[in-house]
């Protein structure tokens, strides 16, 4: 296969069916011309793509997020003190404005749970607990944490999960904003697989992940990029046996492991270190739920 | 008298240490939180350090009778099953209802969150539709920002070198949904 031919192949499967795919395929298709494959092997890569899910749309998202969401809520209920809600949401707001989907409807809920813990879903919602809210001390803590669970919806780690663990095809094809029975189904279907992924926790690498591509989101916001580090250190110096920590300790890689994964990394962020913790206004706002 | 009083004070200033702070790896104690100040001692690896407070990326520690600063990523801050200050735990015991080192729990009306939970719960559209009454928008994010003097940066995430993730690293330029 000649150059100019394979360029066009590529830019062809672009427009087709989407940047990573079409990496797999000038991958395979880059094989071919190296001689390693046949022809056979990449018309096979080419099925195996037409069969794959196709990608879901921001309105099937955003009606999957809505649901997990409402189980969250169905689990636990949010906390009633409307200012210490306004707060978080006005910081998580704010870091979100920080990322590459800064125009979903973003939206934070403090649970109400003594439990320590944090959840996201698509969309743009994130929950954190009470009991992780007052382990903190500061809004650049706060900060880290909610940066960390933007990440989650950014990488769209749960749909992956649902989609790859379940088997299920997330791309339901809503329109606007009404969902017909059939979807409805779907979306009950949908519904069980995060429940079952909540229940046991995102893959390490995409905590990994979230950690530091958090850092960078909060510290984007004018944060101390310490503020999720130290978080947790705070979770590290507790007792592992208390039962507040259990659920997040069943879903989430050890802190020592996460602080140990973000050090090396953190070099690139030295130049940062001396920005703001906000601790003042976080004790103000907080201070209310202790 | 004021030796009474001194202890006193002693016991109430509660560092935020549990007994089983360390330091990973052999590390400089600075004398103030930054790394070209002052060289106060060298810390062993796997010594024992007593954490105070928290300023940036390091710790103001004491250690051995010394105090300085090391950085935050070379402690390896220990579990408190090993003893905490007893105010510390009574406070968590009444703020809670648990226990954290005897696993006693205490019913107190306060909901735990567990995996049960969830996989038996049933959606809560009502509750949901709350919460959109707490959301702010991008330009009152963008004031509350301002008041406390926080502005904008543009940091790639590849100044976090050193790791990889399975995702795609780059935002698709372009999108912004």
């Amino acid at each position: 296969m000649k150059g100019i031919q394979y360029v066009a192949a590529g830019l062809a499967l672009m427009v087709l069916q989407g940047p990573a795919q079409a990496g797999d395929l000038l991958g395979g298709l880059g094989r071919l011309m190296d001689g390693e494959r046949d022809i056979g092997d990449v018309v096979e890569v080419v099925e195996g793509v037409n069969k794959a899910f196709a990608e879901p749309s921001r309105e099937d998202e955003l009606v999957i997020g809505r649901e997990a969401a409402a189980i969250l809520l169905g689990a636990v209920p949010a906390v009633e003190n409307r200012e210490a809600q306004r707060y978080v949401n006005r910081v998580g707001r704010w870091v979100a404005r920080h990322t590459e989907r800064p125009n979903l409807p973003w939206r934070f809920v403090i649970l109400d749970s003594p439990d320590i813990n944090a959840f996201a879903a698509p969309g743009g919602y994130v929950f954190i607990t009470r009991g992780l809210l007052l382990q903190m001390e500061s809004e650049a803590e706060l900060a880290g944490v909610l940066a960390h669970e933007t990440v989650h919806v950014l990488e769209r780690h749960h749909m992956a999960a649902v989609q790859q663990g379940a088997r299920l095809d997330l791309a339901i094809g809503v329109v606007g904003n009404s969902v017909n029975r059939e979807q409805r189904e779907q979306v009950a279907q949908i519904a069980n697989g995060f429940k079952d992924l909540y229940a046991r926790g995102l893959d390490k690498d995409d905590e990994f992940a979230a950690d530091r591509k958090g850092v960078v989101i909060a510290t984007r916001a004018g944060y101390d990029p310490y503020g999720l580090p130290a978080v947790l250190q705070t979770l590290a110096a507790m007792n592992p046996a208390d039962s507040s920590l259990a659920f997040l300790f069943k879903t989430h890689p050890a802190p020592q492991e996460r602080l140990e994964r973000l050090a090396p990394a953190f070099d690139g962020l030295e130049a940062y270190a001396g920005e703001l913790t906000v601790a003042e206004r976080f004790q103000r706002n907080v201070g209310v739920l202790r | 008298m004021r030796r009474t009083l001194a202890l006193l004070l002693l016991a109430m200033a509660a560092p935020i240490a549990s007994a089983a702070d360390k330091v990973v790896r052999a590390s400089e104690l600075k004398a103030e939180p930054f790394s070209d100040a002052a060289t106060v001692a060298t810390l062993a690896a796997n010594s024992n350090v007593t954490v105070l407070a928290r300023e940036g990326g390091w710790y103001r520690v004491t250690s051995q009778g010394r105090e300085g600063w090391v950085r935050l990523f070379n402690i390896r801050r220990g579990d408190s099953a090993g003893g905490s200050s007893g105010l510390g735990e009574a406070a968590e015991f009444i703020s809670t209802g648990r226990s954290g080192s005897s696993g006693v729990t205490v019913a107190t009306g306060i909901r735990g969150l567990d995996a049960a939970d969830v996989t038996r719960a049933r959606p809560d559209y009502a509750a949901l539709e709350r919460t959109a009454g707490f959301s702010v928008d991008k330009v009152a994010a963008q004031r509350f920002a301002r008041r406390a003097g926080l502005s904008s940066r543009e940091i790639a995430y590849g100044v976090m070198k050193g790791g990889r993730s399975k995702g795609t690293e780059q935002a698709i330029p372009g999108v912004d949904w």
